[in-house]
């Protein structure tokens, strides 16, 4: 326990300093191009305008909406996740000998019957949007939304423990993780080839980074670079940190309970 | 004569990436799923949203391999695991 917590203070320290030295660093020599979406905007392979301001200038401004998301995750967990894996602080609040359990919550069977096919037909069209969103409005933002939509509908038909979808906290915390880290590292490889950071890399020696139909080429673009990978990073992430809150905020409902008895 | 589309590396990386993305969310789901209510219930689903643009498909691909790789996981989470 003691080896792996330092190992992964390590871990987080030389992320902190290698991602804040090149954030600052972009600050510092501030030169703004066409950005993140230049093939996108001066070859018009877009077919509507929300596209077009989907990346646009906006890799920065994407990155702070992770951040923001990771915060607000972190803080949920601060103020709702002391119940979820600490509820000894309860018995000595409120003098309770009883156990603090979970309760079968749920609802009834017509929904129960519902939900589950409403909740995979929601992740399917969450993957199909999270896929789309280099040339459709959509995303990855909106696509983790709505998979993380369809974990809220089937928790709350279900019940925690009882939940078709076993998204547990070591999957959570593997794909927030994963997202986030694919996207600063996404960024970096553009700062390697372009020294812009999170410039859209069209082809990384010689080769197509994502393989596309042949009529986005022709319209006079070699390919549609890294923004789909950035887009299931952004995705996955969203995905885990919704479900996270969800998870910690339906918690809370153990201790109201526990409380009131 | 059924028209398939264009059926090239380049038209079906990113339905193949949606199957994975699709079996990474099926081996998370412990109930046991329909398979033939939900291929038939995603052909419609995926007429109906049909092709994404320039992917000149018949219907949404990527919904119907993201189906799949869901089943596939579910499959695997509930037989072989």
């Amino acid at each position: 326990m003691g080896v792996l917590s330092s190992n992964r203070e390590i871990a987080v320290s030389l992320s902190f300093i290698l991602f804040g030295s090149v954030i600052f660093y972009s600050i510092y020599s501030i030169d703004v191009v066409e950005g993140i979406n230049a093939l996108y905007t001066s070859t018009y392979i877009i077919p509507n305008y929300v596209t077009a301001v989907l990346f646009d200038w906006r890799g920065f401004d994407t990155l702070g909406e992770c951040f923001i998301l990771i915060n607000s995750v972190l803080v949920a967990g601060m103020v709702f996740g002391k119940g979820l894996f600490n509820r000894g602080f309860l018995k000595e609040l409120y003098r309770d000998k009883k156990t603090c359990e979970d309760m079968d919550l749920g609802f009834t069977p017509i929904i129960k019957v519902l939900a589950i096919p409403m909740s995979i037909v929601l992740m399917l069209l969450g993957i199909v949007v999270i896929l789309g969103g280099h040339i459709t409005p959509g995303g990855g933002f909106q696509g983790g939304s709505l998979i993380a939509a369809a974990y809220v509908l089937a928790i709350i038909s279900f019940g925690i423990r009882k939940c078709p979808i076993n998204f547990s906290h070591k999957f959570l915390e593997t794909l927030e993780s994963f997202g986030a880290l694919t996207f600063l590292i996404l960024g970096l490889l553009g700062m390697a080839i372009s020294g812009y950071y999170l410039f859209n890399v069209g082809e990384i020696y010689g080769m197509n980074p994502f393989p596309s139909p042949l009529s986005i080429a022709q319209n006079g673009s070699l390919n549609v670079g890294i923004i789909p990978y950035l887009n299931m990073a952004v995705g996955l992430k969203v995905l885990a940190g919704l479900s996270t809150i969800t998870t910690l905020l339906i918690s809370e409902r153990i201790i109201f309970k526990n409380i009131k008895d | 004569m059924i028209n398939y589309g264009v059926i090239t590396i380049n038209t079906m990386f990113l339905p193949f990436i949606g199957l994975i993305m699709g079996f990474i969310l099926g081996r998370r789901i412990t109930v046991k799923l329909n398979v033939w209510f939900y291929l038939i219930v995603g052909l419609f689903i995926g007429y109906l949203l049909g092709a994404l643009p320039y992917y000149e498909f018949p219907m949404s691909y990527s919904f119907l391999l993201s189906l799949i790789g869901l089943l596939l996981g579910n499959f695997i989470n509930k037989y072989l695991k």
